[in-house]
């Protein structure tokens, strides 16, 4: 990429992506704002050595984890660039979230990697292949973490007393992020 | 339904998100004069430190400013473990640092020796991202990491700020100020270290005034020379500093330390007497200070950073 009006593509085919992956993982939401203002502003510099096609949102991912990490190492970093949208976070009506305590509770007592992994492939809608590009590892890495991570989880589950079926995540061309049932 | 299905359900961000602020941040970012990988001639970088003297949570970063061509936002991470297994598992990456050259490969050099001996050679690296990681340099850094130009520097004065700003003791969060309370003692640490032409910034806030919340503040990250005033979202009265262990802790360097004139031995000894007090015996562990000749009595910081982190800096002797 070199002309501004790719990377302006780019923002505008990525934007809401980006900005529900950083919703996912942060406390507050009104701090998501300052990690897809500081992701951005990697994949502006960057804009010549970024990679091209679908790759281009699994890039972008791994740079928000990264600002991610960065934040829950350091201090909650704030940037003027995420003012407007920090202030619409914070004073924004909460979505109505579906709330499951026996699964929030199963979740809890996962490991963070764990629940990164699984919050992946279930919200964020990647298949096994993409988290391998975002985490930077093999995708048999990948796969055997997913695999050992949704063990975890279902005997968490169990735990509470939900019984659940396993179905492994294959890719699907119409419906990426479908599982076979 | 399976696992999956289960979690799906949960999503906190599922439906559309926000749109306010989305046309300002590509306008913003399509007219920054930066070059790709190259270009600004500043750089804000975050550089963590640590001292264990009680538990607290929270952590550290300081805001430093950089002359070197090198741009981005980034932090700076000492590695202190002895091995690579360690720093990957646990990302403990930092103690407090005894002092700031600027030269970060050279102060997380002198910061492994006191914790583990001899520092082996090390390198900097940029994480692409806000990071800066100093490692050994037999260890093998991500793919996407670059190597630091020997050159790179960082600014202590800007540093210092960034930590003044969390400092329990006597910044912002020590007690419930307002905005207009913490934008006063801002400028006042700006006159003090002699940084000029700085600016305040308040963050949006429900509470337009500052009057119902207490005050934060923070070095804006994008290497402007501005400080940034927020709210905490807890009401006035609930801002409390962690254990009381740690404001009994914190209470005793601001009477022994902060409103006192002390030369940095002494202060060093009511830092000594004040963590004893806390129950934490450092026998002869050297406190990170650093030598001031400027200063006339000694200052004080204290950060929770996970570990705690004081940090002295003051005069050989002291001139009240």
């Amino acid at each position: 990429m070199t002309a501004n009006s790719d990377f302006e593509d780019l923002f505008e085919a990525h934007y809401d992506d980006l900005l529900r992956f950083a919703l996912r993982r942060v406390r507050e939401p009104a701090d998501a704002a300052d990690v897809v203002a500081e992701t951005w502003a990697v994949a502006w510099r960057r804009r010549d050595s970024m990679p091209s096609g679908d790759e281009r949102r699994l890039w972008l991912f791994g740079v928000a984890r990264r600002v991610l990490a960065n934040q829950a190492r350091g201090r909650l970093r704030r940037s003027l660039l995420a003012d407007r949208l920090r202030e619409e976070l914070a004073t924004r009506a909460q979505l109505p979230v579906e709330h499951s305590p026996h699964v929030e509770q199963a979740l809890a007592v996962l490991s963070r990697a764990d629940r990164d992994l699984l919050v992946m492939l279930a919200w964020d809608g990647l298949q096994p292949e993409d988290v391998a590009k975002v985490l930077g590892c093999s995708p048999g890495t990948a796969r055997v973490r997913i695999h050992r991570a949704r063990r975890r989880f279902r005997a968490a589950l169990d735990s509470v007393g939900f019984h659940t079926t396993y179905t492994p995540v294959i890719r699907d061309a119409r419906h990426p992020a479908q599982e076979t049932s | 339904m399976n696992d999956l299905d289960h979690l799906r359900r949960l999503d906190p961000a599922a439906g559309p998100v926000p749109q306010g602020g989305r046309t300002e941040l590509l306008a913003a970012l399509s007219t920054t004069d930066t070059p790709p990988r190259r270009g600004r001639k500043r750089l804000v970088a975050v550089l963590t430190g640590g001292f264990v003297a009680t538990a607290a949570g929270g952590s550290i970063a300081y805001a430093v400013l950089s002359g070197q061509p090198e741009q981005t936002a980034l932090g700076i991470q000492c590695a202190v473990t002895t091995t690579q297994s360690e720093f990957d598992r646990y990302h403990e990456l930092s103690a407090s640092m005894t002092n700031i050259t600027g030269d970060p490969v050279a102060d997380c050099a002198a910061e492994y020796a006191r914790l583990n001996g001899r520092a082996p050679s090390l390198l900097g690296y940029s994480s692409g991202t806000s990071s800066i990681f100093v490692i050994p340099s037999t260890w093998t850094a991500p793919s996407d990491w670059r190597p630091l130009p020997t050159t790179f520097r960082v600014d202590a004065k800007r540093l210092e700020l960034a930590q003044r700003l969390d400092d329990l003791v006597a910044g912002p969060p020590s007690t419930c100020m307002s905005h207009d309370t913490a934008e006063e003692r801002i400028i006042s640490y700006e006159s003090e270290l002699g940084l000029t032409g700085w600016a305040t910034k308040r963050l949006p806030t429900s509470d337009a005034d500052g009057s119902t919340s207490c005050a934060y503040a923070l070095v804006d990250d994008n290497g402007s020379n501005t400080v940034l005033i927020g709210a905490h979202q807890y009401e006035k009265g609930q801002a409390t500093p962690g254990t009381p262990d740690l404001a009994h802790l914190i209470a005793e360097l601001r009477t022994q330390i902060s409103q006192r004139c002390l030369s940095l031995e002494d202060a060093q000894h009511a830092v000594r007497q004040a963590l004893g007090h806390a129950g934490v015996n450092l026998k002869d562990a050297k406190l990170p200070a650093a030598l001031d000749p400027s200063a006339r009595c000694t200052r004080v910081v204290l950060v929770p950073a996970g570990l705690t982190v004081i940090v002295l800096r003051g005069p050989q002797t002291a001139a009240p």
